[in-house]
């Protein structure tokens, strides 16, 4: 039978929140025998959604931040859901640069630097409704 | 938890970066650098990473600003003591960093 489990969480959009999401997906893979880089980038790729959601999803307020972290064989899909502002323009905002958060000391990379730490990543998002960021690696 | 320590030599201000740089982190410590750094007026920064055990694109945005200040301060910022996963990370940003060995 193939190894296959899931965990779920969500916590609101606290930046106090970014590390204990981070970490949580991580002990989650270690059952899976992660070599500690693959480890490293998860964490790292969580990071970069989780902070979105902190600082672009609710900017003046708090809400909820949803993630489900599943493992099936050798792939780990990590989504990282709010119910925020959205995002007008998803392929402008994945650019590398692009932020619309100059004066908060963003560099607008936080999309490139998923898409280096993991295999594939996708992003839905309606203005208004919110953001989903689906993020895959094969760690086999 | 991040914090951040500071040594001098002559004109030279060292900041070290300790803990995990996230969002969270780098908000709690950019004031106080840039305080030290106005306080001082060093010739030469040098953010100093060997303590760092986790960096995101959080990261980049801070030594992006301290080089902004060190422009206008007339000093020069380096970069050390990267491991390679945070070298990987300020690299998409065209940040050079210098080995300490
Ligand atoms: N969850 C989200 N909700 C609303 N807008 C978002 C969300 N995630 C990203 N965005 C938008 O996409 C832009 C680019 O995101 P990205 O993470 O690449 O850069 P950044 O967050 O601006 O800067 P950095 O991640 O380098 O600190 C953001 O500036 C923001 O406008
Ligand atoms: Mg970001």
């Amino acid at each position: 039978m193939q190894n296959e489990n899931y965990f779920r969480i969500s916590f609101p959009s606290k930046s106090v929140n970014e590390s204990f999401a981070r970490m949580s997906v991580a002990s989650f893979c270690m059952q899976f025998d992660p070599t500690i880089e693959q480890i490293n980038d998860i964490k790292t790729a969580v990071s970069e959604a989780v902070t979105n959601c902190v600082v672009h999803a609710y900017p003046d307020s708090c809400g909820p931040v949803y993630i489900t972290t599943r493992l099936k064989g050798d792939k780990l899909t990590v989504t990282v859901r709010d119910s925020g502002i959205g995002i007008e323009n998803v392929q402008q905002a994945m650019r590398p640069m692009f932020t619309t958060d100059a004066a908060g000391e963003r560099a607008g990379l936080g999309f490139a630097v998923m898409q280096t730490f993991m295999d594939k990543i996708k992003v839905y998002s309606k203005p208004g409704k919110g953001t989903k960021v689906v993020m895959t690696k094969n760690i086999g | 938890m991040t914090s951040v320590e500071f040594s001098q030599d002559k004109s030279k201000l060292t900041v070290s970066l300790i803990g995990e740089i996230d969002h969270h982190g780098a908000q709690r410590i950019r004031d106080e650098i840039d305080r030290q750094i106005l306080k001082i007026m060093p010739g030469i920064v040098v953010m100093d990473f060997s303590k760092v055990t986790f960096m995101d694109s959080s990261g980049i945005g801070l030594v992006l600003a301290r080089s902004k200040l060190c422009a206008d301060c007339k000093a020069s910022l380096y970069v050390e003591s990267v491991d390679r996963q945070t070298g990987r990370i300020l690299a998409l940003a065209g940040i050079k960093t210098i080995q300490n060995i």
